[in-house]
């Protein structure tokens, strides 16, 4: 009876024994699977990512606009560190951040203090000089592992349309602005993974099991952007700004057949190698993100869509122009109030006759001229490749009053960003066609070319109207304000523009926006360009600021493209 | 008793025959791991080779490109005494470049 007991006892001890056990093992098999597989993956295998190489960006000509240089990570290793914390950090800081040693003293003490790391980075990015001067100041527990920097041959030349590279929340590069930003997924690429087996100390195996995922680099992206242009663009505007006095400028050089971008700068501009010391606010393109308001270069808009719905003629005369308007309380002036009663169109292109241009206004009407503005594209981007490309919205239909449709006739009281202005006036150039900017013309990976091709639009103006209207912006240089200033032996189609700049509801009458758009040869264009300068100090007239380098720009890309002169 | 002793004979040649087997299994095994050692080191040298290769291609095209950027290129211009040309003559298609000669007389 009593051994009975016993069996029987140890008989249900042993069931339940084995029912716990095979729960626990029910437990870890089924529900903590992914955990401990996680973990048994962990202790197997040691993995290395093996970072893919950012593809390059550029010119027309190969050359590199943005490379990869070769740079190194300082970090320290923290059980190996021997000497005192303020000793390293004393003297590491000066090589690490000349500018401002005391911050980075700081930080290296502060990351040298932690007790809950073994391993801190202390410096990216810092190049293979700096990283002897450290090895020569034989300190232990301080390593280096290899990296790349982005870097831009041509400097700040180009910052503006590049863009920079940076890093997202997650500490990876990221590009941000211009090209770097648009096209960033391309010229990332993707890192490799490297796999082995281990052992228990944490070696690799070396037989081993080994996995690999090859990483794939990032795409190089060939640009229509003509170094030398570039160049030339941003040295000269620099220069203008200087000489005129301007606050800022910019300067857009564009092929109207295909919308392709030669060059494109603005100033002041940055680093995009150092781009942390510039203000943020100099980081996004003006051309693309800023608007403005256009003023008299806006004519040439207008008078090419009246042209082109048949409301006037080259030769039809204004008998509205002997003096200044009054529409709707308010009064329109010519810009140096003098008045040419009975003016041709073509004098009113001539004499920039705001006047003149309201007359056309009317002969055009409210609905076309919205009509042409959204055919000139308008309130809408222009398409280019650029990050940070915006648009100002365009006013509807039915909030455009009689004052709007007058002021909107020289270009005040509406908005528009540089570049949509380029593409506006190249459907002049081009025989009517609106094309869209861009700047990458192929993009070059190991699986191939990918060739970008341009897009041309619908026609938005008959071919005998952009005649005409060359015609008229022919005049305009020949015999008008900037005449002066033209290279001589050259067609050159063009108009200049003096804007007033709104600030609190109002124009300021001492601020004003200088531009110049104009294409040439203008029988046959080979390049389309958009000069601005803001706040001109010397002048405020567009004819005496933005023409004269606009002139001065394009007599060298004349030498350069080998155009002659006609006569 | 004849065969208690052919027995006897015939397992010594065994323990011999299994002795020189693993000799010759051990050797074997050294001069593989030999070969293996020094052919993954001839390996390991050349890999480190194609890596100083690849990081002295990469620096001089560091190099090339900063030493063809048109700023260094204008600079360097300017240090030389290099000016810019300002006065172009433009050869027109009515004035002939060079013109074709019928018959050349030499020495007189």
């Amino acid at each position: 009876m009593g051994s009975n007991w016993r069996v029987n006892f140890l008989l249900i001890l042993f069931v339940i024994i084995g029912f716990l056990v095979s729960i626990r093992l029910f437990y870890w098999q089924i529900f903590s699977f992914a955990d401990l597989a996680a973990l048994a993956e962990n202790q197997h295998w040691i993995s290395f990512e093996i970072p893919a190489k950012r593809g390059e960006i550029l010119a027309s000509d190969e050359a590199p606009l943005a490379s990869n240089e070769e740079a190194f990570l300082v970090f320290a290793s923290l059980p190996e560190i021997k000497d005192k914390v303020n000793l390293i950090a004393d003297k590491l800081a000066p090589l690490l951040e000349p500018d401002n040693p005391a911050t980075m003293a700081g930080l290296i003490k502060e990351r040298l203090a932690r007790s809950d790391l073994v391993w801190v980075p202390l410096k990216h990015e810092i190049s293979r000089e700096t990283k002897s001067e450290i090895e020569n100041l034989k300190l232990e527990g301080i390593g280096f592992e290899e990296e790349q920097k982005r870097s831009y041959p041509e400097g700040s030349v180009s910052a503006h349309l590049l863009g920079f590279v940076g890093s997202d929340i997650n500490g990876q590069k990221k590009g941000y602005f211009g090209l770097e930003g648009y096209y960033d997924l391309e010229l990332k690429g993707w890192a490799g993974l490297l796999r082995r087996e281990k052992d228990a100390s944490g070696k690799p195996i070396l037989i081993g099991e080994v996995k690999k995922e090859e990483e794939r680099d990032g795409r190089t992206l060939l640009t229509t952007i003509d170094r030398t242009i570039q160049y030339l663009i941003s040295e000269k505007l620099k220069q203008g700004i200087e000489r005129y006095g301007a606050l800022s400028g910019s300067v857009v050089v564009m092929e109207p057949q295909t919308g392709a971008i030669l060059g494109m700068a603005a100033w002041p501009n940055y680093d995009p190698e150092n781009y942390v010391i510039f203000d943020k606010e100099l980081y996004p393109n003006p051309l693309v993100s800023f608007s403005y308001e256009p003023g008299s270069t806006f004519k040439v808009l207008v008078m090419s869509a009246a042209l082109n719905e048949g409301a006037v003629k080259p030769e039809t005369h204004c008998d509205r122009c002997s003096g200044p308007r009054v529409i709707s309380d308010y009064t329109i002036k010519t810009w140096n109030e003098k008045y040419f009663p009975n003016s041709t169109m073509t004098e009113v292109i001539q004499h920039s006759d705001n006047v003149g241009m309201v007359f056309v206004g009317d002969k055009l009407g409210k609905e076309k001229m919205v009509e042409y503005l959204q055919k000139f594209g308008l309130g809408q981007t222009t398409g280019v490749d650029l990050e940070d490309e915006t648009s100002p919205q365009l006013r509807p239909l039915e909030e455009w009053k009689q004052i709007d449709l007058a002021t909107a006739c020289f270009g005040q009281g509406i908005a528009l960003t540089p570049l949509q202005m380029t593409r506006a006036v190249a459907a002049i150039a081009n025989g009517g066609y609106l094309v869209t900017p861009f700047v990458v013309q192929k993009v070059i990976s190991d699986e191939g070319t990918s060739e970008i091709k341009p897009k041309i639009g619908e026609q938005i103006l008959k071919s005998a109207t952009t005649m005409m209207m060359t015609e008229m912006m022919v005049n305009a240089v020949d015999n008008g304000e900037a005449k002066w200033a033209k290279p001589q032996g050259y067609r050159i189609a063009g108009k200049t523009g003096t804007a007033q700049i709104p600030v609190a509801g109002h124009y300021d009458e001492e601020k004003t926006i200088a531009s110049f758009v104009g294409f040439a040869p203008a029988d046959e264009p080979q390049f389309i360009m958009l000069v601005t300068l803001r706040e001109p100090s010397s002048s405020p007239w567009g004819a005496e600021t933005a023409a004269p380098l606009w002139f001065d720009i394009a007599q060298e890309i004349f030498t350069y493209f080998k155009i002659q002169p006609n006569s | 008793m004849k065969k208690e002793n052919k027995n006897k004979n015939k397992k010594p040649k065994l323990i011999y025959l299994i002795v020189v087997l693993v000799l010759f299994l051990a050797g074997l095994q050294l001069v593989m791991a030999h070969c293996l050692a020094t052919t993954g080191d001839q390996m390991r040298q050349l890999e480190e080779k194609a890596d100083l290769i690849k990081k002295k291609n990469q620096l001089l095209t560091e190099e090339i490109n900063k030493m063809g950027s048109l700023n260094r290129v204008a600079s360097e211009a300017g240090k030389l005494g290099l000016v810019k040309a300002n006065n172009f003559l433009n050869l027109t298609p009515q004035i002939p470049v060079a013109l074709e000669k019928t018959s050349i007389n030499i020495g007189r």
